[in-house]
Parts: C-alpha cells; sequence; structure tokens
C-alpha cells in the first residue's frame, strides 16, 4: 500500500523543517523547541515502525521466560495472578494475527502479575528464594533494557555507548527473538 | 475495569488505599492526593494568556497598596515541570515607586513529571535566600490556586544564563559544556553553596509546610521511598520489575539519618543561572523537589553519569564542573561533613530509582492524560528514563555483589 507509514512520516517531517519550523516567531522559544523534539520523534518513529510488531513480541515473550522462571524457584508461591497472566501471553506471543494494542495490554498485565511476584519474595523472608528472584529480575531486565535503549536511541541520552545495539541486533540478540 | 486502568480513574477508595499504604509528610501527601483527585477531569487546559493576565491583576491588587500595571507577560522557555511567564509590574513596595520589575510567575500545570507542592517551594526560595544562597526574592504564594487558576509562585526574575551562549545543551539543561576558565571559577561557588544548603539549620527559618525528621531514625528515608513509591504506584502506565526489585532494596538496606540536611534534590549544572561575564552563579533555582534528609542524595544526583560531561582532556566531569574524587574532597572541605561510600553508593542506587520512577512513570503519565503543556517534551524523556534504568541495573548489580 503507497504511500507507506514511513514515506507519510518522511513528507511531514520536510515540510515541518522547510516550511513550519522557519515561520516560527525566533522569539518563541517553546514553541521552536517543541517543534525540534517532534520533528527528532517523527525521525524515531522512522527508524522503530519496521520493528513494532516484531519488538512487542519479543518483549512479550521475554515477559513470559521471566514468568516461567520465576514458577521454577524452589519454595516460592506466587500469586494467582501471574499463573493466569502468564498463560494468556503464552497464547498471544505465539499468534502473528494480533494487533500492537493486544500485545502491549498482555505485556502490561504479565508485568503487574511479575511485579506482586518480587513483592512476595521480598516478605516471604527466605534469603535465598531472595537471591534467585533478584537474579533473574536482574538477567531479564539486562536484555530488556538492551532492546529498550536500542529503541529509543533516537533521543540521544543514552549514556552506555559501549553496549548500545541497532535495534534489530537488540531484538535478534535476545534469547526469545527467534520467533 | 481492569487492574490497571484504575490509574486513570482513581477512585476515593483507591486513593485511601495509596495514602494508608505509603505515609508521606503532610504537604506531600495533599498535593498528591489532591494531583489523583483531578486526574479524570480531562486534560490539562490550554495556556491562556490572556485569562492569566487577568488572574494575575486582580491577584496582585488584593496584595499591592496603589495602581499597579502589568507589561509584556510572556511564557518562558526552560524546564518541563512547571509552566513560567516573565512580565514586568510597575507597583508600589514599601512606599517606594517601582516602574517595569522583571517578575516570574510560575504555576503548576494539571500534571507533570513531578507533582509538588508551591509552599514548599516558595518557603525553601526564601529560607535559601536567608542564608546566603543566591535565589529569586520571593514574593507572593497562591498555595490552593484559587485565585490563579492553578498553586502558583511569583518571584523576581534574576539575570543569568543558564549555559555559555556558544555551547549546546539537552533539554533541561543536560549536557551544558564549561572550558577550564569557566570551571575554576563557577566550580567553588557551586560547592560553597551545596554546603551552606547542607548546614543549614531548619528552626530558625519558618518552614511550616515542611515535617522535619529525626537524626538516629530511618524516618526521613522512609518518608522518601514511600513519597516515590506512592507516585511510581499512582502514575505508571506499565510496571518494571527491575523497579520493583529496587524498591525492595532500599527498604532492605535504608540506614539511620547521620545528620539531618536541606537536600535540594535536583542539585546539578543546568538548575542555575550565572552572570556570562564575571562568572558568578546569580540564582540557584529549581527548589521544588526540596526537602529535610540525607545529603547524600544530593551527591549522588549531581554525580550521576548522565551530568557528566567530557574535559578536554577526555577525562569525565561530574555536573560539568569536577573530577568526581575532586568533588567529594572539596566538598568535605566547605562543609565540614563527612562522605560516608556506604551512603553515597546507597542514594546512587535511590537517584537513579527516582530518577527513572519520575521519567517512566509521571512523565509518560502526564503525557497520556494530556495534561501539561509540554507532553511532547515528556514523552521524549523516554531516552532519559532508559538511561536512568540502565544505571540503576548497572548500580543494584554492584550493590547485591
Amino acid at each position: 500500500m503507497q504511500p507507506g507509514i514511513d514515506l507519510r512520516l518522511r513528507t511531514m517531517m520536510k515540510a515541518l523543517a522547510d516550511v513550519v519550523m522557519p515561520s516560527i516567531d525566533p522569539g518563541n522559544r517553546m514553541a521552536q523547541e517543541q517543534a525540534a523534539v517532534i520533528l527528532g520523534s517523527m525521525q524515531m518513529l522512522i527508524e522503530q515502525i519496521d520493528y513494532a510488531h516484531w519488538y512487542e513480541v519479543v518483549d512479550l515473550k521475554s515477559l513470559v521466560h521471566l514468568a516461567a522462571d520465576l514458577e521454577r524457584v524452589p519454595g516460592l508461591s506466587l500469586p494467582v495472578e501471574v499463573g493466569a497472566a502468564h498463560e494468556t501471553a503464552s497464547a498471544l506471543a505465539g499468534r502473528w494475527d494480533v494487533t500492537l494494542t493486544e500485545l502491549r495490554r498482555a505485556s502490561a498485565e504479565l508485568r503487574e502479575a511479575i511485579c506482586g511476584a518480587v513483592e512476595v519474595a521480598a516478605t516471604q523472608g527466605r534469603q535465598e528464594i531472595q537471591n534467585a528472584v533478584q537474579r533473574l529480575v536482574l538477567d531479564q531486565s539486562r536484555e530488556q533494557l538492551g532492546r529498550e535503549r536500542a529503541y529509543v536511541a533516537g533521543t540521544k541520552w543514552d549514556g552506555f555507548p559501549e553496549s548500545l545495539q541497532t535495534i534489530e541486533a537488540s531484538l535478534q540478540g535476545s534469547r526469545n527473538g527467534v520467533t | 475495569m481492569s487492574r490497571i486502568d484504575w490509574r486513570s480513574h482513581p477512585t476515593p477508595d483507591s486513593i485511601a488505599a495509596l495514602r494508608a499504604r505509603y505515609p508521606v509528610e503532610r504537604s506531600v501527601d495533599i498535593t498528591l492526593t489532591s494531583k489523583l483527585e483531578r486526574r479524570s477531569s480531562g486534560p490539562g487546559p490550554k495556556v491562556d494568556i490572556a485569562n492569566i493576565g487577568e488572574r494575575l491583576r486582580a491577584f496582585l491588587q488584593r496584595r499591592v497598596k496603589g495602581d499597579i500595571a502589568i507589561h509584556k507577560l510572556a511564557p518562558l522557555t526552560g524546564g518541563a515541570s512547571k509552566e513560567q511567564f516573565a512580565f514586568e509590574l510597575d507597583w508600589t513596595c514599601e512606599g517606594q515607586r517601582r516602574v517595569g520589575e522583571r517578575m516570574v510567575l510560575r504555576r503548576e500545570p494539571s500534571e507533570s513529571v513531578v507533582e509538588t507542592n508551591r509552599a514548599r517551594e516558595f518557603q525553601l526560595i526564601r529560607t535559601a535566600g536567608e542564608i546566603g544562597v543566591p535565589v529569586p526574592q520571593t514574593y507572593w504564594l497562591d498555595e490552593t490556586g484559587e485565585e490563579l487558576g492553578r498553586p502558583s509562585i511569583v518571584y523576581g526574575f534574576v539575570d543569568g544564563v543558564q549555559k555559555p551562549s556558544a555551547g549546546a545543551s539537552k533539554t533541561t539543561g543536560v549536557g551544558i559544556c564549561f572550558d577550564a576558565a569557566q570551571r575554576a571559577v563557577i566550580g567553588p561557588q557551586f560547592i560553597d553553596i551545596l554546603a551552606k544548603i547542607h548546614t543549614m539549620q531548619p528552626q530558625a527559618h519558618d518552614l511550616s509546610a515542611f515535617d522535619i525528621p529525626r537524626v538516629g531514625t530511618t524516618q526521613d528515608i522512609d518518608w522518601q521511598l514511600n513519597w516515590w513509591s506512592r507516585v511510581w504506584q499512582e502514575d505508571l502506565l506499565e510496571q518494571v520489575p527491575l523497579m520493583t526489585l529496587a524498591e525492595q532494596w532500599l527498604r532492605a538496606h535504608r540506614k539511620p539519618l547521620d545528620h539531618l540536611s536541606l537536600v535540594h534534590a535536583d542539585y546539578r549544572t543546568g538548575n542555575y543561572l550565572f552572570d556570562e561575564h564575571s562568572l558568578k552563579i546569580t540564582a540557584m533555582l529549581d527548589w521544588e523537589l526540596g526537602y529535610f534528609g540525607d545529603r547524600h542524595a544530593d551527591l549522588a544526583w549531581l554525580l550521576m553519569p548522565a551530568f557528566e560531561t567530557v574535559a578536554e582532556d577526555g577525562s569525565r566531569l561530574s555536573s560539568s564542573l569536577f573530577a568526581r574524587d575532586e568533588f567529594l574532597a572539596a566538598y568535605e572541605k566547605a562543609s565540614g561533613l563527612p562522605v560516608d561510600l556506604d551512603r553515597l553508593r546507597y542514594y546512587t542506587v535511590f537517584v537513579f530509582w527516582r530518577g527513572a520512577l519520575m521519567t517512566l512513570g509521571s512523565a509518560p503519565r502526564a503525557a497520556h492524560g494530556a495534561k501539561s503543556h509540554q507532553d511532547v517534551i515528556l514523552g521524549w524523556f523516554a531516552g532519559l528514563g532508559y538511561n536512568l534504568l540502565e544505571s540503576l541495573r548497572r548500580s543494584l548489580e554492584q550493590a547485591m555483589r
């Protein structure tokens, strides 16, 4: 289908940069700053758009793996929400005919359940359980943050250039990246 | 309604549950509760300069004897937290006619990257002035927003620049670069002012909007952890397991307060103005997050890698001014207070956690509800948020070894 989303974004960026921004009152610094951020955000959207579905699927699968790992921690009694959210997310992550909104909703539900499990681990008191949960969360976070940082690298805020990947590399490098 | 949706439409019961779970200072509780109570009211109103001008005129007329005239009321850029407007005022102050006195109106948007209390900010700026810290002259406070539409303060305009005119920086003033000659003059002032702030005694000042924690207890950090945990739970659009883990770690490893300090809580380059010719710091700004507690929170914040720049020789400069160890030694000398490296490590985790929850929780929440005049900037903060979250992960990995 033409024009594609990326082409439409590029035409909007050209109009913004060539026509709209030069017309902004030079004394209105807030308008100038916001226009520059809009332009940067559109550039970032172009970089993200090809990977949007892939990203959400990998994100959800990564959380599914974390939930499964938590369920295997000996002696950890998980809230019932974890099992239910895990089951829904697992089913959704294996499908291609889903919207980004559905994927994000499943991810949000699973995140909520996992955080509940982390709280339970902290209150159950046994140090070996807490240590196991900490290790699992930190390991999953390292991988997750690799993807998230790559996804928003266009903001130029990242402070760890030695480990900053391209979006594609971060998705391929994930243990859940191959769908 | 799902469990996640309640944050967009908080009920009296859900608000009461949060207040019970996270006890905080009284004025913080009032502010956060008010935020939740108006969340369902829809997008924040567009900035209407004419309406603000009318309100400001009526507000000032009730406080100033004689004729007043407001000129050149216009929005100021800088910062994504509060709406700011510059104006000139003709008025009579203590019998003296002042013409064209430049002032700033600082007003809360409906929601923003941080929800803070104007009475606290007003009292802290005034107190800072009383102890010799360069700050704007405070004039008037509309604590409830009844008169100016939203809670607001009016203070004097201060001349100065945030960064050298030849330099560049990112939004919020991060990434400002100074040359060696500029650092040599600005750096010592930056430390002396911080020492004044950390060693001030609250008893001699009107700080009625603050609860003062007791030394030798964990009251200060408990209030802080509850404040920011509550904000995270009120504002998040999606949970982050690492954030939950960090909160648990912070609660398990807190230490009793060793010395009561005023904590600025956003003390860094980018949050002061200086005269570009004399290089004298003319005003410390952004007091809205200030509280009484452990000085190491300020030290950890200003030493954060996100605020580093690179010197001419390639070395890293904390807050664009110092090598890290050079700063810590100079701070100890100026303040007479020791730097406890264990506490500094603890507060490093704390400030990354707090920064991440503002940028990945409150900022997208405000943008989600179309609440702020800077929604597009708040969305852009995600890049900073994931940088902070990665910093949090690394600091936790180190702390848990």
